[in-house]
């Protein structure tokens, strides 16, 4: 009896660790059920549909294979377990950053059906294992980059008193080193902003021919951009551009003051 | 001739469904255009295309590997026999006859007639938006085949078909690249038999006609480069990543819903029929689902695949009827006249006289083809010098209605560019601030633009000095450099 708990047990702590990747990346940035949307699915990939390209992806396929695998080989499963694993993919389906939601839904399933099984203790051990490397994957990979302190420095060295942009992963973070009387955009997460703002935000971070325009229309004087990726075009035109005076470009980050 | 029974009513309904579909529909892919275009190229000259003559922009270095070139004329040869009615009427027996083997291989594996013609409607509502004319709608019959030739080894252990699929091979590895498929069933059935036996010999039937299949692939005329291309098609930059076909299912698409709902029905039916699935099935679905979810264009093979797995698996819950004896010859002929007359008013000579056809769907062409714009630049030279820019969709129908009297810069062939050209047009049409001197780059003395599409470079253009309007519609705008303006 004693031993039947504590199999269970582990059976449930091993549901539980497996789904861990799937809460991850959404940890970083708060949770939050939607559905996809296009402009943000550009820069952001939990705001993406589930697909195959992502790693969270081909986690979450994977699992919810793993409880039909182990449903139809014991064909000892309850009918409300397959709901909770559809109800959990089909959130997922429509937006990767909803795998929390698969992640709750899928653990008492998927618990159950380990519990069913009764694998052997080194089996065990190597489901652990698998998922706990899952986990530590996740934690590497979905973590946002943090703005370097030399360019926070330069950011707040900064002359200007409009509003600033920067990579909406580092929003957050220069708004709290700016100080309540400078307005970072996006500051409060991807949430914060209108489908618009957001579509701006496109627009300038891959180099349209009115990204000058769209700052100018919005009072901005500050950038603080991602060079080497998200907003590279970007910043090779703030580069050129006489309206702007860059005051740091270094480590993949280019801040840029607007010339008065 | 035996009597008519509702068995043939159903089987002439599942028939032509694959048959009325896409000889009633209107051209939905422009890739018939250039496959029109390449073949009627290579009966002119009398030889491979080596060379892209239909596109202005910089190609990629070396000659051209099109491993469909027999697809091209054969799509020229119903072009030649009876222009696009004769092309779509083509692909509708091509269709029909896919289906037709679908439900050989579905009844095969099942024993239920019925249930495998819903399961094959099923098949159906799932490629419905790939069977439009192009290359690899020629490639379906013959992957049917293959489906059938290994269901009928796996339930009738009938192994003689598995004959026909080296030859029927080399006939694809000629028509399209999908040719790969054929080999993923194939290795599917004998992973299958090798796990399900622990016998390597269990598998010979099928390792020995891989085997050949590889080999007979390899009868095309680049060789062991057609492989090589199949290889290598999937891993290109701009197809992987922007090319909307190419792009992973989601449930963004009216596809991906249909796939994830056709994954959730298997998954039911495993889980509820008594009867297991095989590790044969097993793995064909693993495989062509991987396919599917991989990318919106792998759907319908995944279609093709699950059809005798679900009509198999729906037979053990639904039990089996005995013949009542109270068929109705007479009812059934009247039926089946019907449905002949039904596909036949389908044909595009004829498809006006279906009254439930919307009146989009009455011409051959769908309503985003730029006829209008297409007969313009037909009626109307180039300006003396300088390449057109046009609207990359519209590549395939603008060449086909106006080459050689205009060049295209891009059409639907991805590979024959290199990336970075598709990244400076991608940057002119967004448009990026680059635009002008993108277009002086590449020498660009006229655009061919959607209203629709491009609305943010329309406007730029109409507002900047040395272009002027030649000609516009509702759709599209033509703009060319004022002479003085000219790079």
């Amino acid at each position: 009896m004693f031993s039947r708990q504590w199999s269970v047990l582990g059976a449930y702590a091993l549901g539980a660790l497996a789904v861990l990747p799937l809460l991850v990346p959404e940890l970083w940035v708060g949770l939050r059920l939607g559905i996809s949307d296009t402009a943000l699915a550009v820069i952001a990939p939990t705001e993406q549909p589930l697909s195959v390209r992502s790693p969270g992806g081909l986690w979450a396929i994977g699992l919810a294979l793993a409880w039909f695998a182990l449903a139809y080989w014991q064909r000892q499963f309850a009918w409300w377990e397959a709901a909770l694993v559809v109800i959990g993919g089909a959130a997922a389906l429509a937006r990767l950053g909803n795998a929390w939601v698969d992640a709750a839904a899928m653990v008492v399933p998927l618990a159950r059906q380990l519990a069913i099984a009764k694998f052997r203790p080194a089996v065990l051990a190597g489901l652990t294992l698998v998922c706990l490397a899952g986990v530590a994957a996740t934690l590497v990979m979905t973590r946002p980059p943090e703005l370097p302190a030399a360019a926070s420095q330069a950011a707040v060295s900064s002359a200007g008193h409009g509003t600033a942009v920067a990579d909406w992963r580092w929003a957050g973070q220069l708004q709290q080193s700016l100080g309540p009387t400078r307005r970072v955009w996006a500051a409060n997460g991807l949430t914060s902003e209108s489908s618009e703002f957001w579509l701006d935000y496109l627009r300038v971070a891959q180099g349209h021919e009115r990204w000058a325009e769209i700052l100018r229309q919005q009072n901005v004087d500050l950038l603080v951009l991602d060079a080497t990726a998200q907003q590279r075009q970007a910043a090779e035109l703030v580069r050129v551009s006489p309206e702007w005076r860059v005051t740091f470009d270094a480590s993949g980050v280019l801040i840029a003051e607007r010339v008065n | 001739m035996g009597k008519l029974s509702i068995r043939h009513v159903w089987v002439a309904l599942t028939v032509a469904a694959g048959f009325i579909g896409p000889a009633s529909s209107p051209i939905g892919l422009p890739d018939v255009y250039w496959t029109l275009l390449v073949g009627h190229w290579m009966v002119n000259h009398g030889m491979l295309l080596e060379f892209d003559p239909f596109t202005s922009a910089p190609h990629v270095s070396g000659p051209i590997l099109n491993v469909q070139w027999l697809a091209d004329l054969v799509f020229a040869g119903l072009d030649a026999l009876g222009g696009l009615n004769m092309v779509i009427t083509g692909t509708a027996i091509v269709v029909a006859s896919t289906y037709t083997l679908l439900l050989a291989a579905a009844v095969t594996a099942s024993g239920h007639l019925r249930l495998s013609c819903v399961v094959v409607w099923i098949a159906y509502v799932l490629g419905s938006s790939n069977l439009s004319p192009r290359p690899q709608t020629l490639a379906y019959p013959l992957f049917a085949l293959f489906l059938l030739a290994v269901m009928r080894a796996e339930w009738r252990k009938d192994n003689r078909l598995l004959w026909l699929l080296p030859p029927a091979t080399a006939l694809w590895a000629n028509l399209h690249g999908s040719f790969f498929t054929g080999f993923v069933l194939l290795g599917c059935a004998a992973g299958g038999r090798i796990i399900a036996t622990r016998n390597l010999r269990a598998a010979r039937p099928y390792a020995i006609t891989l085997g050949a299949c590889v080999l007979a692939s390899m009868v095309n005329p680049y060789g062991p480069g057609a492989l090589v291309y199949v290889a290598t098609i999937g891993s290109n930059p701009i197809i992987r990543d922007l090319v909307t076909e190419w792009a992973p299912t989601t449930v963004n698409w009216r596809e991906g819903i249909l796939f994830f709902c056709s994954v959730l029905l298997i998954g039911g039916l495993a889980l509820k029929s008594r009867p297991r699935l095989t590790v044969t099935e097993i793995l064909l679905l693993l495989a062509f689902g991987y396919l599917a979810w991989s990318s919106v264009r792998a759907i319908v093979w995944w279609g093709l695949a699950f059809t005798p797995v679900v009509a198999r698996l729906l037979g053990s819950l639904v039990p089996g009827r005995q013949p009542t004896g109270r068929d109705r010859p007479l009812i059934n002929g009247v039926i089946l006249a019907s449905i002949a007359l039904l596909a036949y008013i389908s044909l595009p000579w004829n498809k006006a006289l279906l009254p439930i056809l919307p009146a989009n769907k009455l011409g051959n062409f769908t309503d985003d083809t730029p006829v209008a714009v297409g007969d313009y630049l037909r009626s109307h030279d180039p300006p003396p010098a300088g390449q057109m820019l046009n609207d990359q969709n519209w590549g395939g129908y603008l060449e086909w209605a106006t080459w050689p009297r205009h060049q295209v810069f891009l059409d639907g062939r991805i590979e024959l560019h290199p990336p970075q050209v598709w990244l400076d047009y991608l940057d002119v049409v967004f448009p990026g601030a680059r635009w002008p001197a993108l277009l002086e780059k590449y020498n660009i003395s006229y655009l061919v633009l959607s209203k629709d599409e491009h609305a943010d470079l329309v406007a730029d253009v109409r507002q900047t000095s040395g272009w002027r309007v030649d000609y516009e519609d509702d759709q599209a705008v033509v703009f060319s450099r004022i002479p003085s303006a000219e790079p």
